[in-house]
């Protein structure tokens, strides 16, 4: 909920946008969308791989302490 | 001065030619970002890395805020005369330098496909006004246009048909979204949903809508470069297309012989070696590029346009150049047969085939039967059309009784009597005298090189 409503807030917040091309309306709209997922997407695949990483490192720390 | 017709949509500028050279004029009003595309850093990191086109400032005039002499393009193409990679490098181009753009607070304030060329082997961006201050919070004033210039075409030419990057020609301001969303399958990847499917349905929905233009001030730089991450995901994830074509594999099925295909080159490289300054030859019917590359190791300082039908036997090509990094050669897909007509505004705003024409030899080889047979075309018309690209023609004349006319011949009637090499020569004498003409050895074909009257 927390999350909507910061979604929310983000859309509504106003600022002149000007372009000598025509944005579109819709396709304003739609990108921040977008570019919001992506955000979460991309930190969520950042936080994967470190976990990863993480497991790798453990799994690789404890073989070497059973080699030696 | 000559202006150059296509810059009139950008209020920031213009570009002309004099004398040879091309110049684009800085209005004053783009003072502000011009410089910060100068002292940022920006301009100098992207042509660091071949992302865009060289510029030189040169004393301004008229009111110019700046006057650059620009580097000149040998061959102006559009996309839809590129094949699916190019296009696809056309598109990730744009993307890299919006990325560029946004870590110098600045941003692409369009992203129309004409704004990459291809130059010396590469895509490059060559225009220096789209550069604008970023506002982080403004969503990005040329998604929509990314989505309609690069994503949707390349989509339906990936996932539908490669042969719809035509529709570039109906829609000189892109492919509109609602119509993409309607030829593509039922089933695509989630991104295209999103940018396609979903912003057509928002665009709609917007379309009459009083919605002030400034209510949408939900970005920041973080989104704006994931929105630029997700789109290059996007398209890299786009697989080349693998429908077969007729003449991708052309070199496998010809009826040449080793002696004749030998005798072939050797003909072309001494009618090449035979010309005098030879910077840009054009290849019509040029397959895979074959002997597009024979005629360059002739002549080593020109560059070429390989032209053909076969999206295909382009690809191929288009891959060859851009492993090897060659940088004179340039493959497009084009009909000889309904060549890239003028669109946009006064049929002017992306010119004709002819109108960009500034070659000094034509090859057609191996093709006038394709015309002449396949789609009656008289040799007078053939004659008079070449003669409009370039002084020199080297045209290869493929008699009635060769294997590959008797195949075009095997369905339909003859209704060729005029289809002779005496006629042939009739015709072409109106255009054109013989420098030289051949046999070609173990076949019974002949070559000629042509200079225009």
């Amino acid at each position: 909920m927390k999350h909507l409503i910061l979604l929310a807030s983000f859309i509504l917040i106003t600022k002149p946008a000007l372009a000598y091309i025509d944005p579109g309306i819709g396709a304003m709209f739609i990108q921040g969308l977008i570019a919001s997922l992506m955000v979460i997407v991309l930190y969520a695949k950042k936080i994967i791989a470190a976990l990863k990483n993480a497991f790798k490192k453990n799994d690789k720390d404890k073989k070497d302490s059973t080699d030696e | 001065m000559n202006k150059i017709f296509s810059s009139f949509r950008d209020p920031c500028g213009y570009i002309y030619e004099e004398n040879g050279k091309i110049y684009r004029y800085v209005a004053p009003s783009y003072k502000q970002d011009y410089d910060k595309l100068i002292n940022s850093g920006l301009y100098a990191e992207l042509i660091k890395n071949n992302r865009l086109i060289k510029t030189k400032e040169i004393t301004p005039k008229n009111g110019a805020y700046k006057l650059l002499e620009v580097e000149k393009i040998d061959f102006i193409s559009y996309p839809y005369e590129w094949s699916f990679n190019a296009y696809k490098d056309a598109a990730l181009l744009t993307l890299k330098v919006q990325k560029s753009a946004l870590m110098h607070n600045m941003t692409l304030k369009d992203a129309s496909a004409y704004n990459v060329q291809f130059h010396n082997g590469n895509p490059v961006f060559i225009d220096t006004l789209s550069f604008e201050n970023l506002d982080e919070k403004a969503p990005w004033a040329a998604y929509k246009q990314f989505c309609q210039h690069f994503l949707a075409p390349l989509s339906l030419m990936s996932l539908k048909d490669v042969r719809l990057s035509c529709l570039m020609k109906q829609y000189i301001d892109g492919i509109p979204l609602d119509l993409a969303s309607e030829l593509l399958p039922f089933n695509i990847p989630f991104g295209l949903w999103l940018n396609i499917r979903l912003n057509a349905y928002f665009q709609k929905k917007y379309e009459t809508s009083q919605t002030p233009k400034n209510r949408f001030q939900n970005m920041s730089k973080t989104k704006h470069l994931a929105l630029i991450e997700g789109l290059t995901q996007l398209i890299k994830n786009l697989k080349s297309p693998t429908r077969e074509t007729t003449w991708e594999n052309y070199y496998d099925l010809t009826n040449y012989n080793k002696t004749a295909f030998k005798n072939k080159e050797n003909l072309l490289t001494q009618y090449i070696k035979s010309l005098k300054n030879v910077k840009l030859i054009a290849d019509f019917g040029a397959n895979n590029g074959y002997f597009t590359n024979i005629a360059l190791k002739a002549t080593p300082n020109a560059k070429a346009v390989a032209f053909d039908i076969d999206v295909n036997a382009v690809e191929k090509n288009y891959m060859e150049v851009k492993k090897n990094q060659k940088t004179n050669l340039l493959p497009l897909v084009l009909d000889v047969l309904n060549p890239s007509p003028g669109i946009g505004w006064d049929n002017r705003e992306r010119e004709d085939l002819k109108a960009r024409a500034d070659f000094d030899v034509i090859m057609a080889l191996a093709l006038i039967h394709h015309l002449s047979i396949s789609a009656n075309i008289p040799f007078d018309y053939l004659a008079s059309y070449f003669a409009n690209f370039a002084p020199y023609l080297i045209i290869e004349f493929v008699p009635k009784d060769d294997s590959q006319v008797q195949k075009l011949l095997a369905s339909r009637a003859d209704i060729f009597p005029w289809y002779c090499e005496d006629e042939f020569e009739k015709a072409f004498k109106k255009y054109y005298t013989i420098v030289q003409k051949d046999k070609i050895k173990g076949s019974l074909r002949s070559l000629y090189l042509l200079k225009r009257k």
